[in-house]
């Protein structure tokens, strides 16, 4: 590695950073906004503030020059590969596989299935009379099923919408379906579960997953003829989001 | 294996000083304990936090790169291209979402966490609404409530990675057609407005059911009007936006809110916002798109009867609905490399 090459890559290292803080701006004027104007009080952290927002920049720009280089390619490639292999099952079990292997593993997850399994577990023990293994045991029984059922939801909506993208099926009518459903079972399902079912939706997108299943889907788009990356690639995310919401639903009209 | 890994990296844990596996930066978003709030998290250092968020991203990634590794190696058998860039890229990705999290952690969280438990104290509002007299709040009071939840929303949301990365794929997939930072900034909107919009129910106290359903039925409707091309963008960002930075903060808002209002629960209404932060950026990404396609068919009205033949106006309409700025969309029937679209 040459100087002039060295150059370059801080050169393109600083522009990184720039546009990161650009992106982090809007946040920082509104902190800054509400403490000085609003609160009428000092910065009192100055010191981690910017300690902080440094690691903050540097966080999501390293993070976006990992993305470019490592999960888009790898999403991508391996959605050209399973295309060539020409196999549907080993596509949908891939799909299944990386919805469910991320989701049951969710640190975010596992906390709210632990939060959601006291809330609706000390409901029943007010009525039925439990004991405090009883309650334990139950807790831990429903906290698994929630975590189950969830990451079983997300691979299913990995699997519905990679078939979607074969088949080239319109998402709206899919996704306003699942839209009714939601609301119906809203209306009948008992009212401590329906946060949970509603919170469930948002943790399972996480941070690497998003960018990993958007590059499948539009790999996937790209390299099935007739296929618009932009219509037919997008899509995952969102089913990826309601089934949670439908299946955490079932499971309280269930239990 | 896996467990094995996990049984290691807690106990790597504990021995940097962790002995709570729960404490970290992947808090559950909605269920806050007080360490968020209150000082408990400023006790730590910033280095041993660190070391926790980069084991915990690893436990995030473990099954991903397991799966991944499964079906590469038995099922595909393909040779990757450039594994080492593959595995530098990993690690970049390991790395600044630690460093994220945990900056976010140091410097973001608990003033904007603060801020909006302060803000629905009565000793800011300036009065106590909550006696005898006055059991409902008034919710003209809470003006620096809204504008806070508005650009709380908005400013978390242009920050955050998971929209970035979908936002730059789709700028990518559109041949440029669409700005990613346009997309974004119409995401940001929609989850600004829609927190607002939460914030203003929990304080007038009411239904949440009937505010998503009719927020529902605003999304059914639209969809049937908007253009085609950006219905599974704009679905696909509904549920991006409730990631990392908005939900700890936005939850901090509606706890604290429905803590302090009389006649409101918690949970309920704590859940309330998330819903709202998911649903409004739909019906903002497809209106972004549909002021699009209104300006571009205004613009090319008088360009029609002046010139009147230029090859670059699309004739269908098909194709008028799916060009959402001057450039056409990629076309379809290239199904050897996507890498070459990408615009630089």
């Amino acid at each position: 590695m040459n100087l002039q090459s060295i150059k370059i890559l801080l050169q393109k290292s600083l522009t990184a950073l720039g546009v990161r803080f650009r992106d982090l701006l809007p946040i920082l004027i509104t902190i800054t906004f509400f403490q000085l104007f609003v609160f009428q009080q000092g910065l009192e952290n100055l010191g981690s503030l910017i300690i902080g927002l440094v690691m903050v920049v540097c966080g999501l720009a390293l993070f976006i020059s990992g993305l470019e280089m490592g999960l888009f390619p790898l999403g991508e490639q391996m959605a050209r590969d399973f295309a060539k292999k020409g196999s549907l099952f080993w596509l949908v079990a891939f799909a299944f596989s990386l919805g469910f292997g991320t989701t049951f593993a969710e640190p975010a997850l596992i906390a709210v299935a632990q939060k959601a399994s006291e809330l609706v577990v000390s409901a029943d023990a007010e009525e039925f009379l439990l004991d405090a293994e009883q309650i334990d045991r139950k807790q831990k029984q429903f906290a698994f099923v929630l975590r189950l059922m969830v990451a079983v939801a997300v691979g299913l909506a990995l699997v519905l919408g990679v078939i979607r993208i074969i088949k080239g099926w319109p998402l709206h009518y899919i996704i306003i379906g699942g839209y009714a459903l939601v609301v119906s079972m809203t209306l009948i399902a008992p009212k401590t579960i329906v946060g949970i079912a509603y919170d469930s939706g948002g943790v399972t997108t996480s941070t690497i997953t998003v960018p990993l299943t958007a590059a499948l889907g539009i790999g996937l788009a790209s390299c099935i003829k007739g296929r618009n990356s932009l219509l037919d690639g997008f899509g995952l995310i969102a089913f990826a989001s309601i089934t949670p919401i439908i299946f955490v639903l079932l499971l309280g009209m269930l239990w | 294996m896996v467990m094995l890994a996990i049984d290691t990296i807690a106990l790597a844990l504990q021995g940097v000083g962790f002995n709570d596996f729960e404490f970290g930066n992947w808090m559950p978003p909605a269920w806050m304990p007080p360490a968020w709030t209150g000082n408990a998290v400023e006790k730590i250092s910033i280095a041993g936090r660190l070391a926790a968020s980069i084991l915990s991203t690893i436990v995030d990634i473990l099954p991903i790169a397991g799966v991944i590794l499964f079906f590469q190696m038995v099922v595909l058998r393909r040779p990757l291209a450039n594994p080492q860039r593959l595995f530098l890229g990993f690690f970049f990705v390991l790395l600044g979402l630690s460093f994220f999290l945990v900056g976010l952690d140091v410097a973001l969280f608990p003033l904007g966490s603060e801020m909006a438990r302060q803000l629905t104290e009565p000793e800011f509002l300036g009065t106590a609404w909550d006696n005898e007299q006055n059991p409902s709040a008034d919710w003209r009071m809470f003006y620096w409530t809204y504008l806070f939840a508005f650009s709380i929303g908005f400013s978390a949301t242009i920050a955050e990675p998971a929209l970035i990365a979908v936002a730059m794929k789709a700028e990518e997939v559109s041949g440029g057609a669409l700005r990613a930072k346009n997309l974004r900034w119409a995401v940001a909107v929609g989850v600004g407005v829609g927190i607002t919009l939460g914030v203003f129910r929990i304080i007038a106290g009411h239904s949440l059911p009937a505010y998503i359903v009719t927020a529902y039925l605003f999304v059914v409707v639209q969809t049937w009007f908007a253009p085609k091309s950006i219905v599974p963008l704009a679905y696909d960002s509904g549920g991006v936006t409730t990631s990392t930075i908005t939900v700890p903060i936005i939850t901090a808002l509606g706890l604290g809110l429905s803590s302090q209002i009389p006649g409101r629960n918690v949970l309920i209404d704590g859940f309330g916002l998330i819903a709202f932060a998911c649903l409004f950026p739909i019906i903002s990404v497809m209106g972004y798109a549909q002021i699009g396609q209104w300006l571009n068919q205004r613009q090319r009205k008088p360009a029609k009867q002046s010139v009147s033949s230029t090859a670059t106006v699309p004739s269908t309409e098909e194709q008028a609905q799916t060009s959402l700025a001057e450039r056409p969309l990629k076309e379809k029937l290239e199904p050897d490399d996507p890498a070459q679209d990408s615009p630089n």
